[in-house]
């Protein structure tokens, strides 16, 4: 199929229906009357948020910034020389794992204790590395896990998350598509269940099979915002390092 | 204060040219992305008052064709994004179209329309704007707010699906 063929196909697609016919005028003017609506609704959102602030601020309660029960470390394991963040963004390496990711600044991390056993991608499980938003008590996180392919051939590393770990288990919908991570093929899904939303990579090396995962709770706006798109935006910066020494876990993780 | 009601009917009139002139190229590029009619319509229209709504238009009206594209994603995305039940209608309606048509042309043309429509949000609209939009993948990369790189991964990524369509590989 040439460039031609799916050019040829689009503009017969895009001709397959007629175009409706287009009177601007009447909502021209819903789109004025809304963009009033908003302007008053916007100024008194204000005040009411500054009523709010000057008279109640201190009476909420103080939050605990973070609910994982591990040990969490500031301490990095060095990350190759090669790979430089994006603005914000911070690089997270992981000699265990051998991978190398960024995330968003502000998040934390802790490393495994140690190697993975196809456990559960919990926020708490100790053989899986995990990096999250402080601020969101474990609501998004992010969990790095890989483990060499031994005699399991490359073609032989599954597109779905073992049931063990249970990713996507109440799945209600799906999407996904295959993908490249660092020059290796791979498998991109994000699935969504009654408890919780998420999206998953399963990529293999010759030598190991990773499987990233960002969980997301079951709530419409954090599911829009740690979307495909920021996905995504983690993924292609991931580095595989199948070949890199096999780090040990890291002495900080231990409770 | 006349003269504040002529201006407000000019800006109205400015608004109402600018959509008449935008509209159907718009729904054009939301049919493709959601072989829906009434949801293209639908989208093109929520891409305008959302222009208005947010006072881009007393900015540049002329910005709306660009601000228009990118509404078009996301709120595409929003919409079909988890529809796994939409992917099921298409791969039977495919397979009724395969049974139904002796026409080798007709067969092709459905089964990619069900291919361009069954891809992930991100693919197909990489593959809509690449090849349909004609846009360089610098402004791919703008809308789809991604690298370059990322957007040749995810032409290649619909491209490699389409070619797997056996009446197109036939």
């Amino acid at each position: 199929m040439t460039d031609q063929d799916v050019r040829a196909f689009l503009e017969r697609m895009a001709d397959e229906e007629p175009i409706p016919f287009v009177d601007g005028s009447p909502l021209a003017r819903k789109a004025r009357r809304r963009a009033t609506r908003t302007i008053v609704l916007a100024a008194a959102g204000l005040v009411a948020a500054l009523a709010l602030v000057f008279a109640g601020a201190s009476l909420l309660p103080e939050t605990s910034a973070d609910v994982v029960p591990v040990t969490d470390t500031t301490r990095t394991q060095t990350p190759p020389p090669a790979h430089t963040a994006a603005p914000g963004f911070s690089t997270f390496h992981s000699a265990l794992q051998q991978i190398t990711i960024d995330y968003p600044d502000g998040w934390k991390f802790r490393y495994a204790a140690e190697p993975w056993h196809e456990g559960p991608v919990a926020l708490t499980a100790r053989d899986v590395d995990v990096i999250y938003d402080p601020s969101l008590h474990g609501d998004v996180y992010l969990v790095l896990a890989s483990e060499p392919l031994g005699r399991v051939a490359r073609s032989d590393w599954p597109v779905n998350p073992p049931s063990s770990t249970g990713i996507c288990a109440h799945a209600t919908g799906v999407d996904g598509g295959a993908i490249r991570v660092d020059g290796a093929s791979g498998w991109i899904e994000s699935c969504g269940s009654p408890t919780a939303g998420g999206h998953y990579v399963m990529v293999a090396t010759d030598s190991r099979g990773y499987l990233i995962y960002l969980h997301v709770a079951d709530d419409r706006a954090l599911q829009r915002l740690y979307d495909g798109d920021f996905f995504d935006t983690l993924i292609e910066t991931v580095d595989l390092e199948p070949d890199a020494p096999l780090g040990s876990s890291d002495p900080l993780a231990t409770p | 204060m006349v003269a504040d009601m002529d201006v407000d009917e000019e800006h109205a009139d400015r608004l109402t040219e600018v959509y008449e002139r935008s509209a159907p190229a718009g729904f054009r590029f939301a049919y493709l992305l959601t072989g829906d009619r009434a949801l293209a319509e639908d989208l093109v229209q929520e891409a305008f008052l959302r222009f208005v709504g947010r006072l881009h238009h007393l900015r540049d009206p002329e910005a709306f064709d660009a601000y228009m594209r990118r509404t078009i994603i996301n709120l595409s995305k929003d919409t079909l994004r988890r529809r796994a039940v939409e992917r099921s209608y298409l791969e039977r309606r495919t397979a009724e179209l395969r049974e139904g048509h002796t026409d080798r042309d007709v067969a092709a043309y459905e089964s990619m329309r069900t291919a361009l429509l069954s891809l992930p949000q991100r693919p197909r609209a990489a593959i809509v704007l690449r090849y349909y939009e004609d846009l360089p993948e610098s402004e791919i990369a703008d809308l789809l707010r991604c690298r370059p790189a990322t957007v040749r991964s995810l032409v290649a990524r619909g491209l490699e699906a389409l070619r797997q369509i056996p009446e197109v590989t036939a």
